[in-house]
């Protein structure tokens, strides 16, 4: 069983694992001939099924799995990866590989990084004394501070010159064997009643928030009150529980209620793509719950689909706007909404998807 | 059906920072008279804040005053009378929530003046990447926020609009409590009035607190130093006192000089003496305490204006024989001499110069066990 | 009567408030002693595994300084007669110090001098210190603070039996650091024989065999030779310390712009952190833990950390009393005098300590909260914004947010998060540290919040 592979887009691969670490300490990372997958399945909350092709994350020609089913299984704990992943951002290269250190696997990041120095440490500029400091150099005052201080080393150099730091992060995983993950599987789902792109999921993550923040301080002020003592209290305790709702004709609409407020977002002008029609006949489309919705005016409740949702769970599955997707939601009324995230870049969007699967909560 | 009120405002954080002076208490009473919105809140009947959105602040603003059929529950409490006849509508609202239901605009905390000017001040970037749009404060400018009241009884409804999205919030208003009554400031017996930089009162807040004491004691004497003192006491490690005195001290770095200052040697001439950062210092104590005015307040109530202190121009502090303690805040909108933003720069909608609002505090003091002939009613039940 | 005083510029006063800060994160309370040509202010923490001192220098740091010493505290204490001795806490002495450094907003008030003065008076039995800050504009705030009389533990350490020396600028530490786990709690330090210097962050938790996923990340560092100023240490010899203590001092260094001399001899012996800049000596003397033999066993391997700490890693020596204050290790050194305490437990580098004294002391102190509630998140700030992603702590946007003490640092506090003040805090008020958290990452500006000053433990 072997891994090792370069490193490519870093930062990508810091932030997914980053989005991902908000929704689940341990991620099950699967890593296959030609793509890796990531999912997470918490005990409770959204799960995130993602498939990246190789070059996404990895320089696919250093890449090397060798296993005797092709493929490898890894429980990561995907925060310390994350901050291991951090270390390598902005360095020159970085490998990471499968290891073992005793009988712990691990994954190690081999991390190079360079970083020019002005040089002239304190003992190039003593041992030259008759020559004019480099002015505007930090490290000139260094020296000067440091007038008794003897330097006796042979090591220093002077003059500008490269550092290079070898940083190595040594990540602690499990591998799986395929007998273990053979029972989990992706959630299947009914066709979505309503199919849109989200708008800016920074405006939408901000808006959330502020829901969430008056759901919890209207909780509050009525708790102040004393009216309600007790249904109040039970929903304190709770997070607060967003509406999310959308129609096929471009609106999405946030919302939610309390004692003291009713308050809701509504976009417009967004876009219900299409689906991917190819294989279905002109009949089967029509049946389609989403044509159906389509079929009803713009104004018409019915053509609502709604869930009921987390908004905490949700403000972390936004998280994943730091990659800037496109992201597709699926609504199916009352029951989930699915998120097709789509990631930019160079490589194939199709291949390089995250499904996060999102349970609605009965009202 | 009309409205009885309606009010649209093109510049959301006006009204956000003079609402944020008095968010110390999650919900506040809400008068609309044809002059503007009275927002007033109090906690245990020791410190009551009021905070008037003048309708200067706003691009348009209707009121009908309802008919006197419902003058019976919507009596003007402030006054301390329902039966007066005042039919202005008056109700209860949670002012966390009207405070955050503003910010849905995006108005990051605007913990220091300079930085709540310049977003009512700088327009350059229009509307370009959503990222942006929470953070750029220009795009402020370009939305909208209608206030709306139908009728007694409704919730008072926010609407905030901007380029594809828009947020409707509803309010629901509560009828007000019956024995609201303000702290009676008696301004034919003001014993004390200091006008001065709000940064300054705010700064020397700021200084007694990291002490964290549980006292502020208020020291001002027209004759003898210190002229104009606060001190905090009660603090487990460490008594704190901020003086303010006569700056004898030329100060060539400094740029300019307040306007109060004149040269130490002008200065030492005059009679009445006054501390260097005070535009006015009126000090007259009854002649029963000798020629010192002191006053103590509890510090946690004091601090309870520390936002409006920090976001005011200028703050009038005045107290009267009873020691009941005002503070009146002036908040200038547009005008960004001190924080150096141009000026020129204006949201469209807003009014041309700068529009000035005011918030007050009052304070009810801590009994003084030297001074027994303060009035010791109704002071106790605070300690 | 023993009479102290100085005066400070606006400068001095910041490089006092970051001595503070730092000294704040080995413990609660500061050591204070006034010599005729010295003011030095140290810690002892409360493993007694680190020792940390800043001498200021009469001349160099202050405008102006006077000390005079009474007879009747000399006769009282049986003490070293030219020296004054007082304790205080650390965090009474930064509430007054926070934030008067860089009130840029205010630049008409802003502090012109602060003058400090103490007088000890036998005949009262409330001692005082009180602490004025000349500011504009006629603006005058002063402070009266508590302390109490103590005796004061030095360590001892002696420079020249140290063996292994390497000097270093600050900065290049800082970038070592910054790759270590926040929750990592040791430092392991050699040189590979090829040049390189290597700094291993791990941590000796006991690690049950289903608990391996919630190892922290093992980290090592590698730099070159070439990168130190001075570099003379024996190859293969691991020495290991707090990496707390570690990250704390070259916080500190860095505020300095000052160049680090580490100084040791091998494991179970101290080493001493040491650099001088603008009047400043400063000094960090921590206990070390290792192997005997270094060469058995390489210590990046976990099975190594293992055997440590089942080991009953190494405690310092603890000296009985040596009320000797004619040690001669100790006299031969001019800085460091001998402690004159009756409990005086030094932290010792003299000839008995090559026993390792298997004192639990030197375990992984529990006393200290380890702070792995994402400063993580903190330490690597990528170009973009990326942290407006992460979630916000709603408890953290309730709060409401006051303008005090918004011109504190902020500079300071974004380079140096780990080791801003809100650190300091988090060790006493857990629940907060969140808050405390979210607040970096929101990059909002380091007010002080209502509820920091009420949940100071100390304060309450």
């Amino acid at each position: 069983m072997r891994f090792r592979t370069q490193l490519a887009n870093t930062v990508t691969f810091a932030k997914l694992t980053a989005s991902l670490s908000s929704l689940g300490k341990i991620c099950w990372m699967r890593l296959e001939a030609d793509a890796i997958r990531f999912t997470i399945i918490p005990d409770q909350g959204t799960q995130v099924w993602a498939q990246l092709p190789v070059d996404s994350i990895f320089e696919e020609s250093t890449y090397n799995l060798v296993s005797n089913s092709g493929v490898i299984n890894l429980e990561v704990p995907i925060g310390a990866l994350n901050r291991a992943l951090r270390s390598a951002i902005g360095a020159s290269s970085a490998h990471i590989r499968l290891t073992k250190k005793g009988n712990i696997p691990l994954l190690a990041l081999t991390i190079i990084s360079s970083s020019w120095t002005q040089g002239n440490n304190a003992l190039g500029i003593v041992g030259n004394e008759n020559e004019p400091a480099p002015t505007g150099d930090d490290t000139t005052t260094v020296t000067a501070d440091h007038d008794g201080n003897n330097p006796r080393g042979p090591e220093g150099g002077a003059g500008p010159r490269e550092r290079e730091t070898v940083i190595t992060q040594e990540v602690p995983v499990k591998v799986l064997h395929e007998s273990v993950v053979r029972g989990l599987h992706e959630p299947r789902c009914r066709d979505p009643d309503v199919h849109i792109i989200l708008p800016s999921l920074i405006q939408l993550k901000n808006i959330s928030e502020r829901f969430n923040k008056l759901a919890t301080d209207a909780n509050t002020s009525a708790k102040l009150k004393a009216s309600s003592s007790i249904t109040v209290s039970t929903m304190s305790l709770v997070s607060p529980k967003l509406e999310l709702s959308a129609n096929m004709h471009g609106s999405l609409k946030l919302a939610i209620a309390t004692d003291a407020l009713r308050i809701s977002s509504v976009w417009s002008g967004l876009v219900n793509p299409p689906l991917d029609t190819e294989r279905l006949s002109q009949t089967e489309i029509e049946q389609l719950p989403s044509e159906r919705m389509r079929a009803l005016a713009s104004d018409d409740e019915a053509g609502w689909a709604k869930v009921r949702i987390d908004g905490k769970d949700w403000g972390r599955v936004l998280s994943i706007g730091r990659l800037s997707p496109k992201v597709v939601a699926c609504f199916i009324n009352e029951t989930a909404l699915i998120l097709y995230v789509y990631l930019p870049g160079s490589w194939n969007g199709e291949e390089s998807c995250l499904t996060y699967y999102i349970n609605s909560y009965s009202s | 059906m009309d409205p009885i009120f309606s009010a649209v405002s093109s510049n959301v954080h006006q009204l956000y920072t003079l609402l944020q002076c008095i968010g110390f208490s999650p919900r506040a009473t809400v008068q609309i008279t044809p002059d503007g919105i009275r927002v007033s809140v109090e906690e245990g009947r020791v410190v009551q804040a009021l905070a008037f959105l003048d309708k200067a602040l706003f691009t348009s603003y209707t009121f009908r005053a309802p008919h006197g059929t419902i003058a019976d529950n919507t009596g003007h409490s402030s006054e301390g009378n329902d039966n007066d006849g005042d039919a202005y509508p008056h109700f209860v609202i949670s002012l966390s929530a009207l405070l955050e239901t503003l910010k849905i605009f995006g108005i990051n905390d605007p913990s220091s003046t300079a930085q709540s000017r310049s977003t009512t001040s700088s327009m350059q970037q229009p509307t370009s990447s959503a990222s942006n749009a929470f953070t750029a404060p220009s795009l402020l400018l370009d939305r909208s926020c209608t206030l709306q009241y139908l009728q007694p009884g409704s919730p008072l409804s926010i609407t905030l609009s901007e380029t594809g999205v828009k947020t409707t919030c509803e309010l629901t208003t509560y009828e007000p409590e019956e024995d609201e009554a303000d702290i009676p400031l008696q301004r034919d017996a003001i014993v004390m009035k200091i006008i001065m930089r709000s940064a300054w009162l705010h700064n020397a807040i700021s200084e007694l607190a990291s002490t964290n004491p549980t006292i502020l004691k208020i020291s001002a004497s027209a004759k003898r130093e210190p002229f104009f003192a606060l001190s905090g006491s009660g603090g487990p490690f460490s008594e704190s006192t901020v003086e303010f005195s006569i700056d004898e001290q030329q100060q060539p770095q400094n740029g300019h000089v307040p306007p109060t200052t004149q040269t130490g040697h002008s200065r030492s001439k005059r009679t009445k003496m006054a501390p260097t950062v005070t535009e006015t210092f009126l000090v007259n104590p009854p002649s029963s305490v000798g020629n010192r005015i002191k006053q103590d307040y509890r510090f946690a109530l004091i601090r309870k204006a520390a936002r409006a202190m920090a976001v005011a121009n200028k703050v009038s502090i005045r107290g009267d024989r009873q020691g009941v303690l005002s503070l009146q805040f002036m908040i200038e909108f547009g005008d960004d001499a001190s924080s150096g933003m141009s000026a020129g720069a204006r949201a469209p909608g807003a009014a041309l110069g700068s529009t000035v609002s005011f918030v007050d505090f009052r304070f009810v003091p801590l009994l003084d066990d030297d001074e027994v002939e303060n009035d010791q009613a109704d002071e106790e039940e605070e300690d | 009567m023993t009479k102290l005083s100085f005066t400070l510029s606006p400068a001095a006063l910041v490089r006092l408030h970051n001595a503070l800060t730092c000294l704040s994160k080995f413990n609660e309370s500061v050591s204070i002693e006034a010599e005729y040509d010295l003011l030095r202010l140290s810690v002892l923490n409360s493993t007694k595994t680190a020792y940390t001192a800043f001498i200021f220098d009469a001349d160099k740091f202050f405008d102006k300084y006077s000390f005079t010493i009474g007879r009747e505290y000399a006769a009282e204490r049986n003490a070293r007669s030219d020296r004054f001795c007082c304790q205080m806490y650390l965090k009474a002495l930064l509430s007054i110090f926070k934030g008067k450094t860089s009130e840029k907003k205010d630049k008409d008030t802003a502090v012109e001098r602060c003058e400090v003065e103490l007088h000890e008076d036998a005949q009262q039995t409330e001692c005082r210190l009180s602490i004025r800050m000349i500011c504009g504009l006629g603006v005058i705030k002063s402070y009266k603070l508590t302390y109490e009389p103590a005796t004061v533990q030095h360590a001892v350490f002696d420079r020249t039996r140290t063996i292994n020396q390497w000097a270093i600028e600050a900065k290049f530490l800082r970038g070592i650091v910054d790759h270590f786990s926040p929750s990592a709690e040791q430092l392991d330090i050699y040189s590979d024989g090829n040049g390189k210097a290597i700094f291993t962050s791990f941590t000796t938790k006991v690690t049950d065999g289903k608990e391996i996923l919630k190892q922290p990340i093992h980290t090592s560092v590698a730099i070159d030779r070439k990168d130190f100023e001075d570099f003379l240490v024996e190859d293969h010899l691991h020495v290991a310390i707090n990496v707390k203590d570690f990250k704390a001092a070259v916080a500190h260094a860095e505020t300095l712009n000052a160049s680090v001399t580490a100084r040791y001899s091998r494991p179970c012996r101290p080493l001493q952190l040491a650099y001088e800049s603008d009047g400043i000596n400063s000094e960090f003397t921590l206990m070390t833990r290792g192997e005997a033999d270094p060469d058995d066993i390489p210590p990046s391997s976990r099975r190594v950390i293992r055997e440590l700490s089942a080991r009953q890693t190494p405690a310092p020596l603890v000296q009985p009393s040596s009320s000797n204050n004619n040690d001669t290790t100790a006299a031969s050194n001019r800085d460091m005098p001998p402690p004159s305490s009756r409990r005086a437990r030094p932290l010792t580098g003299t000839a008995s300590a090559s026993v390792c004294n298997p004192e639990p002391s030197m375990e992984a102190e529990p006393s200290r909260p380890s702070a792995s509630i994402d400063f993580d998140n903190s330490l690597f700030v990528p170009a973009d914004d990326d942290r407006q992603w992460d979630e916000t702590n709603e408890e953290e946007t309730t709060e409401d947010v006051l303008g005090w003490d918004a011109s504190m640092d902020q500079e300071t506090l974004h380079r140096y998060p780990e080791d801003s003040e809100s650190r300091m805090f988090n060790r006493d008020m857990e629940p907060e540290s969140e808050t405390v958290t979210a607040e970096d990452e929101m990059g909002i500006p380091p007010t002080q919040r209502i509820s920091q000053l009420h949940g100071l433990g100390l304060f309450d």
